[in-house]
């Protein structure tokens, strides 16, 4: 079954030999789904070394400690090389599947029988999951969803965990999938729970020189966080906080600024938010009686008028209100700043102070620091161009959004940006490239935001067809995931919850999965407590795994197909969409392509062609040819053409082709490794050049929330109406409502940088890395906490939940910890034998979190990570 | 016309060969459709009366296009001029259909699809 390269055949291995080929071959990483560009040394056949793609913008020739050790996942020995089947009927943690090595045409053969089979039926009985690290994958698998006919997909863990709030929200306010600070420009920035810059996420490296160029700089950086982890340990300051409060502390410093210090942007407000928006006692808008739209308060006429007066053949709108009370339409009304500016009023710094644990009087220092680095009013020139100055920026991710309270916790953080109009100008809070006008010889791709319904900014890209907005309002589900009822979220715990059956039967969702394609995802391991997640598992009848290695969810499945790693795969868009995965700021768009490194091993296949070769099996050639026409944006002559049977290579060329030009093809990319072009101010400091306005003031919320609620309550789904207030609020998480004294501390996970969730665990290198790491595979503890509970460092530990789940690992005592906080690096802990590298290294903190909607934001449907624990003195593992 | 995907299975259909009057657009296209099929293609497809739901593609000869004023009777170039951006800078739109030759006696063919799905990480 195991077969390594080294059994390629003696003809490959002699015609490189007589070559004596040495050459560096550029493509892209996917050790994490930074994605950063990668020049591969091959001799004679065989990658020796990897290195950054100086070349690129993607990583700016550099590449952390992942990304060179890809290597070690090539030439892993333990590689899955052959299909497999089952022919152990049983299935369970401990049982033996008593694989059978089969044919590609026997496996195929097999699952296209099965797929053709649920098809008829419903196709909705197809459930599709994949990793989140390879982003290779993402467009053949949404396409191959929709020519099919089901909806039910996910990428488990990675969406659930960290994708649902921070995405929308950063998709809805900046039109990008995420923020950064401008570290050229900026000389404050504030990181809540996050680590660009610090060898994880998106644009990974590239991220990394430039934090640390602007550290050198003089950029102060602070990072709120309840471990002094890898970006803090850079800080200049670290302000531990209670886990899951980011919120409060926001919304405090919120306050200094507008209630305390009196600083807001106002000309940014009234023209790029919707903060004149009047107000009315319903919380709704205050609407023109013949327009329907939004009304704001025209200072200068002195009455209520529609923002976009102009627009409407009106004369100009002069001075806007953005304080005061008025009476519009027959109500008392104010405009939505000033309902901010007065909800702010009750979430002073003392307020704050209990439920961060941090004084009062450091979080009005941090509002008054960001506040007086704003520079209100300031302008810059930059290449000419003469732009909005504000070099501050507070940006989140997982840390603080992974909560039942996740829209608000990312709302309020980024609400410090907008008040001071630091949104996408320079030195601010900036998305991921939100607009681009091309490159220069095809002006493609191209893509601005716009003014959507009431206003408010549309996306110019974004990474799936369904949009942060306008989004659909809530409909009575047909998904497994509910996601109609919950248009503000994607990756649903319905997908693999405790509570899955009760919701379906409770909703009379008329089908159940029947087949499961999972692809590089191990999802008993990603997403939460693995009792829950197999038992949701083993009632799909047939499950079809894509993998490297045989994982704890391989084990239950009834064919494991042998992927290829990325250092063997095609693909025409590794880092695009450029709003998920090109660093933001000035500097160069760059777009790369991913190619195989080394001739074919084993069976190994590439998912892609598999999916295309299924679709053809199933009779949906041109389903889906037409779904990557759309979803790749395919422009003619370059379009896949009715049932025409395309291989990947073949898509991808005609992608290439697409966006650039017959000269700039798959075999121009494979050469050059990237193509590149400078970007400009006005489209990386677009704020001020796009008629767009951004909600300070989430009024749709109050409509969604009533009508999810409208539809859920009755089927005995609750949805706290707290949730869908149109001003954020702090909201604790079911771990801060625990009462019993006994579970006194909050465990959390964070990124590790020397592990990619579980992806690299197998990694030989990667593993003796985090064995030397004092805490990769240890439970980080409060030195001082430990030492009053008596524990030593070192000390093995049983970590217990009130629902009595537990995991065992050893402590280590640092004093980079907040005093109630457990810190665990990344998903550990694997017991599989197909993964021996792996077994047994490590905690695995997921085993801990409860999967039900009780624990899930009834907003966005995010997954809370933080959960209440005790610990236990133990012996020895 | 064409429903791919979960349409076509939605609405028992997967072909329909229509004739509309000259000059019709997608818009009357989809009317007809509604008639066709009843209040299940519109609930569909439509987040209101004559929205599309953000993720229903509609495909014109093989190409994504947005607007549903975009006239039947037009044809695609031989190759369109890429170098147009309009609010997705991607998509192609009825300026660019409007001044594309007319087809002829080539039927124009439709497809649509729904696209809706999750994303993460």
């Amino acid at each position: 079954m195991v077969q390594a390269f080294e059994q390629k055949t003696p003809e490959t291995e002699r015609a490189h030999e007589a070559n004596g080929e040495d050459r560096w071959i550029p493509s892209a990483c996917s050790m994490c789904y930074g994605t950063c560009s990668i020049l591969a040394h091959r001799v004679n056949g065989v990658v020796t070394k990897i290195e950054g793609n100086p070349a690129s913008e993607i990583g700016k020739g550099r590449l952390c400690a992942k990304g060179i050790s890809g290597i070690m996942t090539l030439y892993d020995p333990n590689r899955v090389n052959v299909p497999l089947r089952r022919t152990n009927p049983k299935k369970g943690v401990g049982v033996d599947p008593g694989w059978k090595e089969i044919t590609w045409d026997e496996a195929l053969d097999e699952i296209a029988a099965r797929l053709r089979k649920v098809r008829a039926e419903d196709p909705r009985k197809l459930f599709l999951q994949r990793t989140t690290t390879n982003t290779t994958i993402g467009p053949i698998c949404h396409a191959f969803c929709h020519a099919f006919g089901t909806m039910n997909q996910w990428v488990a863990g990675g969406g659930l965990h960290c994708g649902n709030g921070a995405h929308l929200i950063s998709g809805i306010m900046h039109a990008s999938w995420s923020i950064v600070p401008d570290f050229e420009h900026c000389q404050y920035a504030v990181y809540f729970g996050a680590s660009k810059g610090h060898a994880a996420g998106h644009a990974s490296c590239s991220n990394m020189g430039l934090a640390a160029d602007a550290r050198v700089r003089g950029m102060k950086m602070v990072v709120v966080d309840p471990m002094c982890n890898f970006a803090a340990a850079k800080a200049n300051e670290w302000v531990p906080i209670r886990v899951g409060t980011d919120a409060a502390l926001a919304l405090a410093m919120a306050h200094v600024l507008v209630n305390e210090l009196g600083i807001w942007d106002a000309p940014y407000l009234a023209s790029k938010t919707n903060a004149p928006y009047l107000i009315g006692p319903d919380k709704l808008y205050v609407r023109d009686a013949e327009t329907q739209e939004p009304l704001v308060w025209d200072a200068t006429a002195g009455r209520a008028r529609p923002y976009n007066a102009e627009k409407l053949g009106q004369e100009p709108l002069g001075e806007l209100a953005l304080e005061g009370e008025y009476e519009a339409q027959g109500v008392r009304c104010r405009p939505a700043f000033a309902c901010l500016k007065e909800h702010l009023a009750r979430h002073t710094p003392e307020w704050a102070e209990p439920i961060t644990t941090i004084p009062a009087a450091t979080i009005r220092r941090l509002g008054q620091e960001f506040g007086r680095e704003a520079r209100v009013g300031s302008t810059i020139v930059i290449d000419g161009v003469r732009l909005p100055y504000r070099p501050v920026a507070a940006i989140a991710f997982r840390g603080s959004e992974g909560h039942r309270n996740a829209v608000y916790n990312f709302l309020a953080i980024d609400l410090l940006n907008h008040l001071v109009g630091a949104a996408d100008v320079v030195g601010g809070c900036l998305g991921f490239n939100p607009v681009c006008h091309g490159h220069p010889e095809t002006k493609r791709p191209a893509y601005v935001p716009y003014a959507g319904p009431d206003g408010l900014m549309v996306t110019g890209s974004w990474m799936v067809p369904h949009l942060p907005y306008p989004f659909e309002y809530p409909r009575m589900p047909k998904s497994m995931g509910f996601n109609e009822l919950f248009p503000l979220g994607m990756s649903s715990p319905l997908m693999a919850s405790a509570d899955q059956e009760e919701r379906w039967q409770r909703f009379d969702l008329p089908y159940r999965p029947e087949v499961m394609i999972n692809i590089g995802c191990n999802s008993v391991m990603s997403v939460g407590n693995s009792e829950t997640v197999i038992n949701t598992l083993l009632r799909i009848p047939f499950i079809v795994s894509f993998d490297l290695f045989r994982t704890e969810l391989s084990d239950l499945a009834d064919i494991v197909l042998p992927d290829m790693s990325y250092l063997e795969q095609l693909d025409s868009k590794p880092n695009y969409p450029f709003i998920f995965n090109l660093p933001g700021g000035m500097g160069d768009w760059c777009w790369a392509v991913r190619q195989p490194l080394i001739e074919p091993v084993a069976e190994r296949r590439q998912m892609n062609q598999v999916l295309l070769e299924l679709a053809e099996r199933v009779g949906i050639s041109e389903d889906i040819n037409m779904a990557l026409n759309a979803l790749l944006k395919l422009q003619p002559p370059f379009t896949l053409k009715g049932s025409q049977q395309y291989s990947f290579a073949e898509v991808c060329d005609q992608h290439l082709k697409s966006n650039f030009g017959p000269r700039h093809d798959l075999a121009w990319f494979k050469e050059h490794g990237v193509l590149s072009w400078p970007k400009k101010p006005q489209e990386v400091y677009w704020r001020p050049f796009v008629e767009v306005r951004v909600p300070i003031y989430w009024e749709y919320l109050k409509r969604v929330g009533d009508q999810a609620r409208a539809l859920a309550e009755p089927r005995g789904l609750h949805l706290p109406e707290e949730f869908y207030d149109p001003l954020p609020t702090w909201l604790p998480c079911p771990g801060h409502e625990c009462s019993d004294e006994q579970f006194d501390l909050y465990g959390f996970y964070y990124r590790d940088t020397i592990h990619t969730n579980s992806l690299t665990q197998e990694n030989a290198w990667l593993d003796e890395t985090a064995q030397l790491d004092p805490n990769s595979y240890y439970i980080a503890m409060n030195a001082e906490t430990g030492k009053k509970k008596g524990l030593h460092d070192g000390d093995w530990v049983w970590m217990e939940t009130v629902k009595g789940r537990r995991v065992r690992g050893r402590v280590h005592l640092t004093q980079g910890m907040h005093p109630e906080g457990l810190g665990i690096g990344g998903c550990a802990g694997h017991w599989t034998d197909g993964m021996p590298v792996a077994r047994g290294k490590g905690v695995f903190f997921n085993q801990l979190l409860e999967i039900d909607m009780d624990h899930a934001s009834p907003v966005n449907l995010n997954l809370d990570l933080c959960v209440k624990v005790r610990l236990r003195r133990c012996e020895e593992a | 016309m064409k429903l791919f995907g979960i349409l076509g299975l939605q609405m028992g259909e997967r072909s329909v060969a229509l004739q509309l009057a000259e000059g019709a657009r997608l818009r009357d296209l989809f009317e007809v459709l509604g008639e066709h099929f009843g209040a299940k293609f519109g609930e569909a497809i439509f987040r209101q009366p004559g929205v599309l739901q953000t993720y229903v593609r509609i495909f014109l000869d093989d190409v994504p296009v947005d607007d549903l004023d975009t006239p039947l009777t037009a044809s695609l170039p031989p190759h369109l001029d890429v170098g147009t951006i309009s609010h997705d800078g991607e998509g192609t739109h009825a300026a660019d259909r409007a001044s594309a030759k007319p087809r002829g006696e080539e039927q124009a063919r439709v497809g649509l699809m729904v696209m809706s799905a999750v994303e993460g990480g």
